[in-house]
């Protein structure tokens, strides 16, 4: 059956392709029956001439029969289609114009959707390069990926003693490996220099057991991985495996890396392999160097962890056990591994972890998409960005139709004829859309052309760096076809309708009469027309979201941080990198700020650990008057040095700031900020009263100080307490310093102040604003991809616009050079064409307004002080329509006022 | 006296075909005059009906083509039945010689 069906297919694809071959083997033999017949009447006495006649009576018509073998191939069908192609080919290359503009159009918008799909399918949906991805499953958050956390356990991830619990207890996967972020890590390589010049080069260093590997199964592309029990002896063989990426960037792909010596904080370390390109269990950040787990004390000796439960750092992934699902996996991991984090601790920690359990539980799920920070924060813009593109190709396609529409109106005579010769409306509309499907297919082709570049585009406008592989794949490609065959009938089904239902009589008759135009048109203009108003819509949907995310984005990077934002320089001191002992950092950071200070324009300096949009850390408060037994609530802290507020200018409210006495032999104390004092004591007075801490430790207040947005800067009321920097022990601290100029100005004379402290101490400079500049990243690409959009969206529909009003000004010539004939201003004629593209304009703001406020509903979250109904912002995006919308008329309308009445009734 | 012929039923040429092939291969002038032959000139076939149906059994795979040397010496389109048109040989032979029976018992009732 199967055979026989193949044997067919085959039969009618040779009969396709060797057309003009079957047809001479056909005409060969009917000559040959022909003439065998003859030959036979002949031979039975017939003459030649009579013989030759007599045949052909016997055989009936050739004509009939060679087209009823033609039916009998099969291929009629395809064979018009062909035809249909070949004809909608012709005619499209006689209209240069019409066909280009048509696939630029389609290939603007397919291109957007697909470059933004690319993005989306690579972020958020595209499973891990590694086999069976569909087995793997993440212990823990995959978004916490990266973080680490000092203090009691964590549900998001967990320490290494931890992790080994977990792993010997956990029956439902097969093996589990552990992974974690080496922070800082600094790698040299013998001979080869960092590329960029002075700056520091980021390598993201990734810990992992030595069993990472093999869990995820992927061999090496060159040299080996690790192998087992030997690498995670660690110090006696020191490796590490590096990334393509890396091999790339740092040994340009030169074999001779494998085997060669690199050090990663300063402990030499064998590169043994390279990983295949596109490697990597974490999406959207890059990975460049992977070493043992075991190396960790070694490579930060003074913070060895991998005995340590307090210090939790790891996430764990592993695969399913055979015949285990991932239902089965997800009900009964999390309950283990609490047991686990259970048996070792006792008391208020326990309550703790409990609570902690309670609001925030273990999280298992599948892994196959990897870990990734960057996927949750870009969610949200990518969603913003698909309805944006949507937009975009629908008011690409609705041009295009009215491209068509214009069109089909000019091949009124030739579809009339076609019909009157005996054309069927259902073949014409098979031929026109053809035409349709080769014009979408070819701005299809170009979409996925451009796709690559666009989406590379939108990877690079993110701020914080993020590392995407944008290879356009089967289900990119799957989605710009699919798009397109959408496309093709969203334009090209209502005007091949519209230019097939003719009334041939009628249409031949007014054939040239244009002085009024004939009836049957105007429905085609008032579809032209709407097509005009979907496209003003959509427009204004989109100015409307532009507007209020620029307005938004005018807030975030002007909104009172609680700081002086604008005049603040942080300088990142990485005391441990430069192998600082406590004592020596103690001294630094008591004598860099005097250094600082006496420069000049320099208005104010202190100390911070953390740091302004840096990093941050959390301590354990018990809030006054609880019991013994009370967990502590978890707060924000700093430890900042004397007189940090004054310097930042922030506001301290009541009390007074840290000074010398704030120092370790001191009393311990702390300052509040304002919505902790809340927190903690209503609206008593707490200045003089004492706070404990989770350890039983006993702060003074000394102070309450305005809520700052230390973080990001849509922070509200975020509890915070400060403690002094020097009554605490902490590794690396930030110089904040106050100027009184631009901030920008003053970077190089503070980092020669440091530097001329110590010139080996790794040094970062930054002005604040540069800091809270990539907290707002995602804020920034929302807003200029969708203010790009907004202004393309406009730009088509003012072409839609202008292409419409034009067109009809010109086939309204005879009517218009009447009017002037008989005397109407040509000011009065050119105010009836702007009238008539006003009152669409009207009419598209009438729609487009309430759709674009219900569409702001979409974007709420990532509005920042705007209201969803933003009055300045809508006032200009209605301006900008109503003035593009007169712009797009204004030349007809010239055009027709300068219409000379003879010249026009001449053409008639 | 062409009212004495008989149009042939729908569907049966391509069973006459069929026979004729198994005997060996042929080309369409031969197969046209073979069942002219045979059926001594009873049933009416449509010279010009033949070769549509032959290009559609060519294209079932129920028989090949291949030109040749025809017994005039000249180029001629032979055909020829595949293993799978002899079974579907078998089978129609089968169909028809059960339908007739059915048809004659049917007829013989009154």
């Amino acid at each position: 059956m199967l055979r026989q069906l193949w044997a067919d297919v085959r039969y009618r694809l040779r009969a396709i392709v060797r057309r003009s071959a079957m047809e001479d083997d056909l005409d060969a033999e009917l000559r040959f029956h022909l003439e065998r017949e003859a030959e036979e009447l002949e031979r039975r006495g017939a003459p030649r001439a009579e013989a030759n006649r007599l045949a052909r009576i016997a055989f009936g018509s050739v004509e009939v029969a060679k087209e009823e073998a033609r039916d009998a191939r099969g291929t009629v069908l395809l064979e018009q289609l062909l035809q249909d192609a070949r004809y909608a080919c012709r005619t499209l290359r006689k209209e240069p114009t019409f066909t280009l503009t048509t696939v630029m159009l389609l290939g603007l918008g397919i291109g957007a959707n697909t470059a933004t799909f690319t993005v989306m399918q690579a972020l958020l949906f595209r499973p891990l390069a590694v086999p069976h991805p569909e087995q793997l499953m993440i212990i823990g958050k995959p978004s916490a990926v990266g973080s680490n956390w000092i203090g009691p356990p964590q549900t998001d991830f967990v320490s290494f003693p931890l992790y080994e619990d977990v792993r010997n207890r956990i029956r439902a996967l097969g093996d589990i490996y552990a992974a974690g972020r080496l922070y800082d890590a600094e790698v040299d390589i013998a001979g080869r220099p960092a590329e960029s010049g002075g700056a520091v080069e980021h390598t993201e260093v990734r810990l992992v057991t030595s069993n990472y590997f093999d869990v995820l199964q992927v061999a090496a592309a060159k040299g080996r991985t690790f192998a087992g029990g030997v690498d995670a002896a660690g110090a006696s063989t020191p490796v590490a495996v590096i990334s393509e990426g890396y091999w790339q960037r740092r040994f340009a792909r030169d074999p001779s890396a494998i085997g060669s010596a690199i050090t990663v904080n300063h402990v030499p370390l064998t590169v043994i392999g390279v990983m295949p390109a596109g490697f990597g269990d974490i999406v959207g950040t890059a990975t460049d160097l992977w070493v043992p787990m075991r190396m960790q004390p070694l490579l930060s000796p003074e913070q060895k962890v991998l005995d340590d439960r307090h210090v939790s750092w790891l996430q764990m992934m592993g695969r399913l056990a055979p015949g285990i699902t991932l239902a089965q996996a997800r009900a009964a991991i999390p309950a283990i591994e609490a047991d686990a984090v259970r048996a070792q601790l006792a008391g208020k920690d326990l309550a703790q972890f409990d609570s902690n359990l309670h609001e925030d539980p273990i999280e298992v799920d599948s892994g196959a998409r990897g870990f990734s920070r960057v996927r949750r924060d870009y969610q949200a813009p990518l969603i913003v960005l698909m309805c944006a593109v949507v937009l975009i190709v629908l008011i690409a396609c609705a041009n295009v139709a009215n491209l068509m529409l214009v069109r089909g109106v000019a091949r009124t005579r030739e579809m009339t004829v076609r019909m009157a010769l005996g054309a069927g409306r259902g073949r014409l509309l098979r031929q026109l859309f053809t035409e349709t499907l080769l014009l979408a297919a070819g701005g299809g082709t170009l979409g996925v052309l451009v796709s690559k570049p666009g989406s590379d585009l939108f990877v690079r406008l993110a701020n914080s760096p993020i590392t995407l592989d944008t290879t356009v794949r089967g289900p990119v490609l799957g989605f710009a076809a699919g798009l397109t065959l959408i496309c093709s009938i969203l334009f090209g089904l209502a005007p091949a309708f519209r230019g097939t239902r003719l009334d041939v009589a009628t249409t031949l008759r007014a054939q040239g009469r244009n002085l009024v135009g004939a009836r049957t048109r105007a429905g085609r203009f008032a579809t032209g027309k709407t097509l005009v108003v979907v496209q003003l819509t959509l427009s204004m949907v989109l100015l409307i979201g532009a507007g209020l995310l620029v307005r938004s984005m005018q807030r975030l990077v002007t909104a009172d941080l609680g700081f002086d934002r604008d005049r603040l320089v942080m300088v990142k001191v990485s005391t441990q990198k430069a192998g600082y002992t406590l004592a020596r950092e103690e001294a630094l950071a008591r004598t860099l700020p005097e250094r600082v200070r006496v420069l000049p324009g320099v208005a104010g300096v202190s100390t911070t650990f953390h740091g302004l949009f840096g990093s941050y850390g959390f301590i354990g408060i018990l809030p006054p008057g609880s019991g013994k037994s009370a967990s502590p609530l978890d707060v924000k802290y700093d430890a900042v040095g004397p007189g940090y507020f004054q310097a930042i200018g922030a506001r301290l409210l009541r009390g007074r700031e840290f000074d010398a006495r704030d120092s370790a032999s001191g009393v311990k104390v702390v300052i509040l900020n304002q919505s902790l004092a809340k927190r903690l004591f209503g609206n008593v007075d707490p200045i003089g009263t004492t706070i404990k801490d989770g350890g039983d430790a006993t702060y003074t207040i000394v102070g309450i100080v305005a809520d700052m947005r230390e973080a990001s800067v849509r922070d509200e009321r975020v509890q915070e307490a400060y403690i002094p920097l020097f009554q605490t022990h902490q590794n690396g601290f930030w110089l904040a310093v106050r100027v009184n100029g631009d901030p920008a100005a003053s970077l190089a004379a503070i980092r020669g102040a440091v530097l001329a402290a110590d010139a080996s101490l790794p040094v970062e400079v930054h002005a604040v604003n540069e800091l809270t500049g990539q907290a707002v990243a995602e804020d920034r690409l929302t807003m200029r991809v969708t203010a790009f959009f907004g202004v393309l969206a406009l730009l088509l529909a003012a072409l839609g616009l202008y292409g419409m009003t034009a067109y009809e000004t010109s086939r309204r010539t005879g009517e218009f050079g009447l009017r002037i004939a008989l005397g109407a201003q040509p000011a009065s004629v050119a105010r009836t064409v702007l009238g008539e593209s006003a009152a669409l304009c009207a009419v598209g703001l009438a729609c487009g307004i309430p759709a674009g406020l219900a569409a702001a509903g979409l974007i709420r979250d990532q509005l920042f002080g705007v209201a969803r109904v933003d009055l300045p912002s809508l006032a200009t995006a209605v301006g900008i329509l109503v003035l593009t919308t007169l712009l797009a008329a204004y030349l007809p309308a010239r055009r027709a006022a300068r219409i000379a009445p003879l010249e026009a009734l001449r053409t008639e | 006296m062409p009212d004495s012929k008989l149009d042939l039923p729908q569907g049966t040429l391509d069973l006459l075909i069929l026979k004729a092939l198994s005997l060996g291969s042929m080309h369409g002038w031969a197969i046209a005059q073979r069942l002219q032959q045979v059926s001594r000139d009873t049933l009416q076939i449509p010279q010009g009906s033949l070769y549509p149906a032959l290009h559609r059994l060519e294209r079932k795979g129920w028989i090949r083509a291949s030109w040749g040397e025809s017994e005039n010496n000249r180029k001629a389109k032979y055909y020829e039945l595949t293993r799978a048109g002899r079974a579907r040989l078998a089978t129609e032979t089968d169909d028809w010689a059960r339908l007739t029976a059915a048809v004659s018992l049917v007829l013989k009732l009154n």
